[in-house]
């Protein structure tokens, strides 16, 4: 990754260039590089498809931000906040570029594929921009989005591993697992979204909820009869004011909106973990297994 | 008009209008009637309620007797129906109405007889024949490798 900041940081500066491969939590590198060893993929070819995943996630991320006009983000400025959206949105088709490039190395089915699969988020990303202020989400359509949006990234690298891959795994289905795991992190986001502080989350608190985006803990609301008005009162509330967030948060927390959201979380990890354990190297199961169960207890 | 035909048409005379919607006069705010954030959105409700499949296979109960899509395999609403992708091979197979409904309920985690039951009260079909096709239709999927049990 420092070497492809590198390579462009001659062309557009070095502070710009820092922009396009900044490393975060490094979630769809980790799972690259574990998935990948335990299908018995050569290291060499599980990095690449490591950068490929995190340049193609940086790249969202610099377009989510303008999007979202977000000022924060790994806890720091964001690009739009300190040079403006033009120059955050061409940074993310640097990005976007540059993993395009890594997928070249692992032949023209990976960029084929990797086309689809940011055609998928952009399509989820703008879905989700044209549900923004509908209260008409329901577990099943929230869970599409989150396959486009976040899971068709991690799709992609379960598949590109999947054909690299020289062992039987057909039962594992890396693609699937893959996309479980993106539904998973989006998940597990949401509920971070109205759990954790400012200074923790690196961005504003309950910031989905105050742009009219029902989330996961929200749905869980909305289903039930007994919590759904007034959800929709807060949710009303919050329109005209945005320090009613607050009351939000704290409904969805005392109603048991968000331990459901939980639930669910962990019914996924179930499928994701039954889907490791069926992953041919058996030595590196129980470490994708442990990054898995960690990167759903993230403080949830 | 063909292609070529518009190509040389807006190089001749600087209109670059595709077609009379494309040039079609736009609102004051550069919206066209009919095409405001508030209908999009509805159309939008609707596309992901039909796409809510992509996630089904993960919201079903597992356990035995539950079949699922076999690895590898996608399934896709489409207005027509659904189609079913297999994505190694690439190849898709095409689902009327019925099919896709016999599809979406073996995500939903329904048994080979639920299936069949359930699409006899939807379809009002006493006589029993769609729910001996949807058996049918499930066996094919089995031998070509689309679902897995």
């Amino acid at each position: 990754m420092q070497a492809r900041a590198k390579r462009i940081s001659g062309r557009v500066g070095s502070a710009l260039a820092e922009h396009v491969s900044r490393p975060g939590k490094m979630l769809r590198a980790r799972f690259a590089v574990q998935v990948g060893a335990a299908l018995g993929v050569a290291p060499g070819k599980t990095e690449t498809v490591a950068r490929a995943m995190e340049l193609a996630h940086n790249a969202s991320l610099l377009h989510d931000d303008c999007v979202d006009d977000a000022s924060l983000r790994r806890g720091l400025p964001t690009p739009n906040s300190v040079y403006g959206s033009t120059v955050a949105l061409l940074l993310g088709d640097i990005a976007f570029t540059q993993s395009l490039e890594e997928a070249l190395e692992l032949g023209p089915k990976a960029v084929e594929r990797l086309v689809s699969a940011a055609r998928e988020m952009a399509i989820g990303e703008l879905q989700e921009e044209f549900l923004r202020g509908s209260v008409d989400v329901t577990l099943e359509s929230y869970m599409g989005v989150a396959a486009r949006k976040t899971g068709a990234l991690f799709e992609w690298g379960g598949l590109t591993l999947s054909d690299l891959s020289p062992l039987e795994h057909a039962a594992a289905d890396p693609a699937r697992l893959g996309s479980a795991l993106g539904i998973l992190l989006q998940m597990v986001d949401d509920i971070h979204d109205y759990t954790l502080t400012d200074a923790v989350a690196g961005k504003e608190r309950a910031k989905d909820a105050k742009i009219g985006r029902v989330t996961l803990p929200g749905v869980f609301a909305l289903a039930d009869a007994s919590r759904r008005g007034r959800f929709l009162e807060l949710w009303a509330a919050l329109r005209r004011d945005p320090r009613a967030a607050s009351d939000l948060a704290r409904f969805l927390d005392e109603s048991g909106s968000l331990d459901e959201a939980r639930a669910e979380c962990r019914k996924v990890v179930g499928t994701i973990l039954e889907l490791t354990r069926r992953l041919p190297v058996r030595g590196e199961v129980d470490e994708v297994a442990e990054f898995v169960s960690a990167m759903a207890e993230r403080e949830f | 008009m063909g292609y070529a035909d518009l190509i040389r048409r807006a190089w001749r005379t600087g209109r670059f209008a595709a077609s009379v919607r494309s040039s079609g006069k736009k609102g004051a705010a550069g919206v066209r009637p009919g095409e405001s954030r508030g209908s999009i959105r509805g159309e939008m409700e609707e596309i992901v309620r039909r796409e809510s499949a992509d996630a089904l296979g993960f919201l079903a109960p597992r356990g035995e007797g539950i079949m699922k899509l076999a690895p590898f395999v996608k399934f896709r609403e489409e207005k027509f129906g659904a189609v079913l992708f297999e994505t190694r091979s690439e190849k898709v197979f095409t689902l009327n109405p019925t099919a896709a409904d016999v599809v979406r309920e073996l995500l939903a985690g329904a048994s080979e007889g639920e299936i069949g039951e359930r699409l006899k009260g939807r379809y009002s079909d006493p006589s029993g024949r769609l729910a001996d096709e949807a058996k049918a239709l499930v066996r094919q999927l089995r031998d070509k490798g689309l679902i897995a049990d």
